[in-house]
């Protein structure tokens, strides 16, 4: 069964880079342009994985992060967290909230896809 | 009181450069001005020499004041135990006779360790600025933010590009559009924080005139030694000896102020300081002696030192002086500010000749307010006195001038310790209390939260009122030296001194407990969990 991949990023370019990306790999992948967006796409569908950006207009990845994991149904969502913001602490708060994985600006397509596969998705 | 080190030193340093010069003991004895008996107990340390003494034999021997007091040894030893005592560098292994040994030994050594730790120390104050600005600025956040947006773009588009074989043409075209928007954003976003880091755009540099006159006494250790050489050279010509007294400087102020064509009215009621160059000097008859001789001497340097101070200031207008800064604009208000400052050093020091006032000032424990007193000069002008004596062999002081509203008035720094530049100055400090107390300079240890201890002495003054009726504006005065410097020159411990656990300013300490507190730290923030 295809798995589905919410991307959650307000550049539309890397949306559409990763969209190219995720898909050529066989994914299904589902976008949002802010938080506000995300959490509507986790309030209607349960994903098999979310790649949050955190700097996004309206609610962070933080916040979608934070809001996922109040939610019973995305508990046990694997979650990436993108970001180009100061790394460590960026890093630390991420996975002090639940995330599964975080990736820093500027990544590597192959750093992306190979986090994808070590969360199983 | 001189430490007893360095009185040890001064005797040998006599007998040397005597030998040096072929001297007898008789022939240099006659030359300073003493016995020969005298001079014997001197080189060997059995009297202590200072001040006026000191220079008659500097003069008769042929070198500076500071060579012979041992003054420049003195000051690496101090540099350098106080680099021991910094909790960040030194350890416990390291005593003050050490540093020492290493100066009298291996002075090459000591000095490329003492400039190491000032280099160090420069790093780490602008390193805490940006730092500062790093965490706070939103341009830079948001600049820095965008760029690495951009650059996953085209790097993740590049890697597509060169991995992927079988892109259909539209496929193709669109990730080079891609490529192409976001290297132009990269640009824009780079370009934004370019300028933000242009060395004539960052707030390093100096900003206000204040800042101007503190980096331009500052890149010159607090001391013009091109201006003490003409008022020492126009304080003889006008036959005004070490032990002139109020009455005989004015006479000869006033003398040569007539001679040059000029006029002094003394019937008027009011100063005029603003007016450049008067051709009529209003003295009001009404004022302190000392305030109208303070401000004739400025009148008349400003015309006598007109070149000297020029060439002085010349230093800083063009980029090969001995400024690092940007040159200052001929005429802007900063250019001329820095001249009166140049002009008021001047002054200073035709009121309180350096060799005596070095020596009184040490005698005393640089008590501003004796001093002021004992010259008959404000204590403005004392406290700016002192901090130019640290190529005597004094402590180098930096000091810091505020008004009732902890506005700041003037600022020297020295490499020891910088006076708070930017936001609120730390409410603990005695230069604050100052204000309701008494007209005598109050000592104070100032306990930093990097464990540095500075000696301070601060004292409140009202300065010359614009009219008789007016209430006349209160300025306080503060000098500082690290608290091992203190000990070094009085010879006496600093245990009786009153100390405050404070810091610089509230951004700067992390000090959480503090009842002033007044803004959160940025310091926690920086070495607190990243």
């Amino acid at each position: 069964m295809t798995k589905t991949v919410l991307i959650a990023e307000d550049e539309p370019h890397i949306v559409e880079l990763l969209t190219f990306l995720l898909e050529r790999e066989g994914y299904a992948v589902t976008a949002a342009a802010d938080g506000e967006a995300a959490l509507t796409v986790l309030a209607n569908t349960t994903p098999d994985l979310a790649v949050l950006d955190v700097m996004m207009p309206k609610q962070s990845g933080f916040d979608v992060l934070r809001e996922a994991r109040n939610d019973p149904r995305h508990k046990d969502l694997p979650i990436i967290i993108l970001t180009a913001r100061g790394q460590t602490r960026d890093r630390e708060t991420a996975i002090e909230m639940g995330a599964d994985a975080f990736i820093a600006k500027p990544f590597s397509n192959q750093d992306v896809l190979a986090t994808l596969r070590r969360l199983g998705a | 009181m001189v430490s007893a080190v360095r009185q040890r030193l001064i005797g040998p340093r006599v007998r040397a450069r005597r030998t040096a010069l072929e001297l007898t003991q008789a022939a240099l004895a006659e030359r300073a001005g003493i016995s020969t008996s005298y001079l014997n107990l001197i080189e060997n340390n059995k009297r202590p020499v200072a001040g006026r003494l000191q220079i008659a034999l500097a003069e008769a021997l042929d070198i500076d004041i500071s060579a012979l007091s041992g003054a420049a040894e003195q000051q690496l030893t101090d540099a350098l135990s106080l680099a021991a005592a910094d909790p960040a560098l030194g350890s416990a292994a390291l005593t003050p006779a050490d540093a020492a040994e290493l100066v009298g030994h291996y002075p090459e050594w000591a000095r490329l360790t003492a400039r190491a730790v000032a280099a160090y120390r420069e790093q780490a104050s602008q390193t805490v600025a940006l730092t500062d600005r790093l965490a706070h600025d939103p341009v830079i956040a948001n600049a820095v933010h965008q760029m690495l947006t951009n650059i996953a773009a085209v790097r993740s588009t590049a890697e597509i590009l060169t991995s992927v074989q079988d892109l259909p043409p539209e496929q193709l075209q669109r990730f080079h559009a891609i490529i192409e928007e976001q290297s132009s954003a990269l640009t824009d976003a780079s370009g934004t924080l370019a300028a933000v880091f242009d060395p004539t755009n960052t707030h390093l540099r100096p900003v206000t005139s204040l800042d101007v006159i503190e980096d331009a006494f500052a890149r010159r250790q607090n001391r013009l030694p091109a201006l003490e050489d003409a008022v020492t050279h126009l304080r003889a010509r006008l036959h005004i000896d070490a032990e002139a007294t109020g009455a005989i400087i004015d006479q000869a102020l006033a003398g040569h102020w007539k001679s040059l064509g000029l006029k002094i009215d003394s019937t008027g009621t009011a100063m005029v300081p603003s007016q450049p160059s008067p051709s009529t000097l209003s003295l009001p008859r009404a004022a302190p002696a000392a305030t109208n001789r303070a401000f004739l001497a400025l009148k008349l340097l400003e015309r006598v030192l007109a070149n000297q101070v020029e060439t002085e200031l010349s230093g800083e207008l063009t980029p090969d002086g001995p400024s690092d800064a940007p040159p200052l604009a001929i005429g802007s208000p900063a250019a001329t500010d820095l001249r009166a400052a140049f002009v008021q050093y001047a002054a200073d020091a035709l009121l309180m000749p350096y060799g005596a006032f070095l020596a009184d000032a040490v005698a005393w424990r640089f008590d501003i307010a004796m001093l002021a007193a004992s010259y008959d000069v404000d204590v403005a002008a004392a406290a700016r006195r002192l901090t130019t004596l640290q190529h005597g062999g004094a402590p180098a002081f930096a000091m810091l001038a505020v008004n009732p509203s902890g506005a700041r008035l003037d600022r020297r720094r020295t490499t020891d310790v910088a006076m708070p530049r930017f936001g609120a100055g730390c409410a603990l400090w005695a230069i604050h209390s100052a204000f309701n107390g008494t007209e005598r300079a109050r000592e104070q240890i100032i306990e930093m939260p990097t464990g540095e201890r500075l000696w301070t002495i601060a004292i409140a003054m009202s300065a010359p009122g614009k009219s008789a009726d007016a209430a006349p504006p209160r300025r306080a005065y503060m000098l500082a030296t690290p608290a091992i410097h203190a000990g070094t020159f009085s010879g006496e411990d600093t245990g009786h001194v009153p100390s405050v656990a404070a810091g610089i300013t509230c951004e700067l300490c992390p000090r959480g407990d503090c009842a002033y507190r007044a803004a959160a730290p940025i310091l926690a923030e920086i070495t607190g969990k990243a």
